[in-house]
Formats: C-alpha cells, structure tokens, sequence
C-alpha cells in the first residue's frame, strides 16, 4: 500500500473510533500500532472537529485532514475495530484485508422490541432502588418505555440531538405525572421518583466519563468539549423537564 | 458511629435482604444500559455483576455512615480496580464495562430536587431562602457525587496503566 492509501485506512480506522464512542487515548493509541504494524511512525491528533494524521515511512511523508463524524455511542463496533487492530498487529489479518473489511464496515444494534422493554425494566428497578413503591415502579416502567421509544423514534428521523434530549425530558416527565396521579394515585414522594427513573435513559454516562478519562490522560481539549457536550445533553433534559412541569403546575 | 453498632446495622436480617434485593435490581439496571450502549450479548453477565457489586460496595460504606460522597467514590474505585484485573484477560476496553456498571449509583434524586427547587423559586418568592438552601445543597451534592464516580473510574487506571496501552 502506498503511504496516501494507508493515511486514508488509518483515518478511516480513527473516525469509525471516534464515532462509536472511544476515549481519545484509544484513538491515539490505536491508529499508531496499526501504523507500527504497517511499517510507519504515525503522529494522530484528535480535536472535536477533525483527526490529523502523518504518517512517515523512510523518506517519505503523507498528512491529512479529516472531518469527524459527530459523537455516537456503538460499544460492539469499538470491541470489534479493537480487535481488528490486534490481529494486524499480530499478523493474522493483512492490512489490506482490514482495509476492506472497514471500507464495508457497518454497525449492528440490538432490534428496537428488545431495547424498549429492558430499558422499561430497568426503570422498574431504578425506582426500587430509589425506595419508590410497586405502583411507582408500574408507572416508571410504563414511562420509561414511552420515552426510550419516542427517543429511538426521534433518532430515527435523524433530528438534532439536544432537540431530542428536550422532547424525551417533556414526554417522560408528562407521561410519568400522568400515569402517577390519574392511573396509579402516587403521592409526592413516589411521584418524584416515578418522574425521575423515567429519565434514567438520558443520563449521558458516556460522554461524561470519557470527558473525565480525557482530561485525565493529557487530552484537555477533548476532555472539556465531551464534558461541555454532557452539560448541554443534561441541560436539554432539564429544559424539558421544565416545560413538563410547568404544564402540570406540580408545585408541591 | 462505634464499630460495633456498624457491624451490626450491616448484620441485621432485615438490611441482608435489602442488600440481596439491590443487589439484583442494580444487575438489571446495568444489564439495560448494556443494551442500549449496544454492548455484546456476551459481556451483558459481567456488566451486570459489575453494576450489582458497585451498588453493593456503595451500600455498605452508605450503613457505615461514610457520606453519600465518600461512598460513590470508592464504589466507582471498587468497580475500577475490578476491572483493571479482569480486562487484559479478555482484551476488551475498559470503559466499556465501568460505565454501564456505574449507572445504578447515578445521583438522580438530588438532580431531580435542584431542578426542582430553581423552579419554585419563582413561584413562591416567600419561601426564597429555604429554595436557595436547597438548591445549593443539592446541586452541590450531585455535582460531588458526579465527580466522585468520574475520579473513582479515572484514578485507579493511572496507577495502573502508566506507560502500557489502554487494551
């Protein structure tokens, strides 16, 4: 391969990494063993907009440019790319075997009829756990389902993603209000936890220890644009719990 | 709080079942977040062992009266060291499991009462003061509790893995 051709397979490599929710060291770190195993010194650099790669090899020396595709979250491809990596590493795969296999690389997800009751279970839970009663569980439950799904669907249509945020904190804390005082008659207490599992979905985990994880290691940059990122997701939830509340004027 | 009184706030019958009980309920909590990070099938098992074991290391510094703080932070640390030792074994990274394990000790409550409190404090300016209390009581317990679980994730690896790659 030459050096142009290997610079777009590592970049590839870098952005499906990027994309499926890594921390900046496993980017980093990565695409230079894979660099390594090609024969290459590689310096990566990852910024919120953009990946740049040199590449060097002898005398010669290639660098780009390029554009990141946003923040998703994708744990089985990150598991998968990684292991892709090793393998090159360890000379199971040739690089142009893996250069195919991520030119043709399309992330799997668990269907939709899985993911909305196991994510209503575990509101169910949640609410135990938060010392809510069985009433309360049956309504977060029924809530949580409502709003994973109105998420997945919103996903779907491809929306802006704090738009999302907000419509899913509106429709959560609304359905969970609903279901608590007209169906299942909760007090306030179990009201409050019933309203607060219901978002339990929301809570951006990924953004935010992979912000903390960054700043750590010597990323700061990253570090603080994936913990602006959390502060904005948690924003966007609390705007809609906002409206939410002030429809049903819950003033207890 | 004297050590035998700990010992047995921690024995007591009543508390064991409540232990066995969070226990499980936080394992179904780690397992559906599990999902929905679209974890392997494979790893969901770990996963949910891992968020019951946070949870459960985060109840027993809870009875011996350690602090909401205090505790997150060494059930995040718990959870982290955890899986250092687990992790090269199967040569998967880390993240992946510690933050589907972590989501059960998720300060939701206090999040919930500050949202709550900056609302009404709009509403009913008679009762500003206890609003503001609150707001700031709160607000700054979760804030706390939040980087307690980030630090207790992040601390543990830079010993660790100082000069050797994250997988």
């Amino acid at each position: 391969m030459d050096l142009k051709e290997l610079t777009g397979f590592i970049a590839e490599l870098a952005l499906i990494l990027s994309s499926c929710g890594a921390e900046t060291r496993l980017i980093v770190q990565t695409s230079e063993r894979v660099a390594k195993a090609c024969g290459c010194t590689a310096v990566v650099i990852v910024s919120p907009n953009m990946i740049i790669i040199k590449l060097t090899r002898g005398d010669e020396e290639y660098s780009s440019f390029y554009r990141t595709r946003g923040i998703g979250l994708n744990l089985g491809s990150l598991i998968y790319c990684s292991r892709l990596c090793r393998k090159l590493e360890e000379k199971k795969i040739s690089p142009s075997h893996l250069h195919h296999i991520l030119k043709n690389f399309s992330s799997w997800k668990y269907s939709n009829f899985l993911v909305i009751p196991v994510i209503g279970i575990a509101c169910g839970s949640f609410c135990f756990l938060n010392g809510g009663n069985a009433h309360a569980a049956v309504t977060a439950v029924l809530a949580g389902c409502v709003t994973i799904a109105l998420k997945l669907y919103l996903n779907r249509l491809g929306l802006f993603h704090l738009f999302v945020f907000i419509s899913c904190g509106f429709t959560g804390t609304l359905v969970s209000f609903v279901l608590g005082t007209f169906v299942c008659g909760l007090g306030s207490t179990d009201l409050a936890v019933a309203m607060v599992v219901s978002l339990l979905p929301f809570v951006p985990g990924f953004p935010f220890i992979n912000g903390i994880l960054d700043l750590f290691k010597g990323y700061p940059v990253m570090g603080i644009y994936r913990l602006v990122t959390t502060v904005m997701l948690i924003l966007s939830v609390c705007i809609g719990v906002v409206l939410a509340l002030s429809l049903t004027s819950l003033w207890y | 709080m004297q050590y035998d009184e700990i010992m047995i706030n921690l024995m007591a019958a009543d508390s064991v079942l409540n232990y066995l009980q969070d226990f499980f309920l936080s394992a179904v909590v780690s397992m559906a977040f599990a999902v929905l990070f679209v974890t392997p099938a494979k790893y969901i098992p770990l996963i949910g062992l891992g968020g019951a074991v946070c949870h459960l290391s985060r109840s027993v510094c809870l009875a011996a009266d350690l602090g909401i703080v205090a505790s997150s932070f060494i059930a995040s640390v718990v959870i982290s060291i955890i899986f250092i030792l687990i992790v090269p074994r199967i040569r998967v990274p880390r993240p992946v499991f510690t933050v589907s394990s972590i989501v059960p000790i998720i300060p939701g409550k206090f999040a919930y009462m500050t949202l709550l409190s900056m609302i009404k404090i709009h509403d009913n300016p008679g009762m500003r003061e206890q609003y503001i209390v609150s707001i700031f009581e709160n607000g700054l317990l979760t804030a706390f509790v939040m980087l307690a679980i980030g630090l207790g994730i992040a601390a543990p690896a830079l010993l660790f893995y100082r000069n050797r790659p994250v997988v």
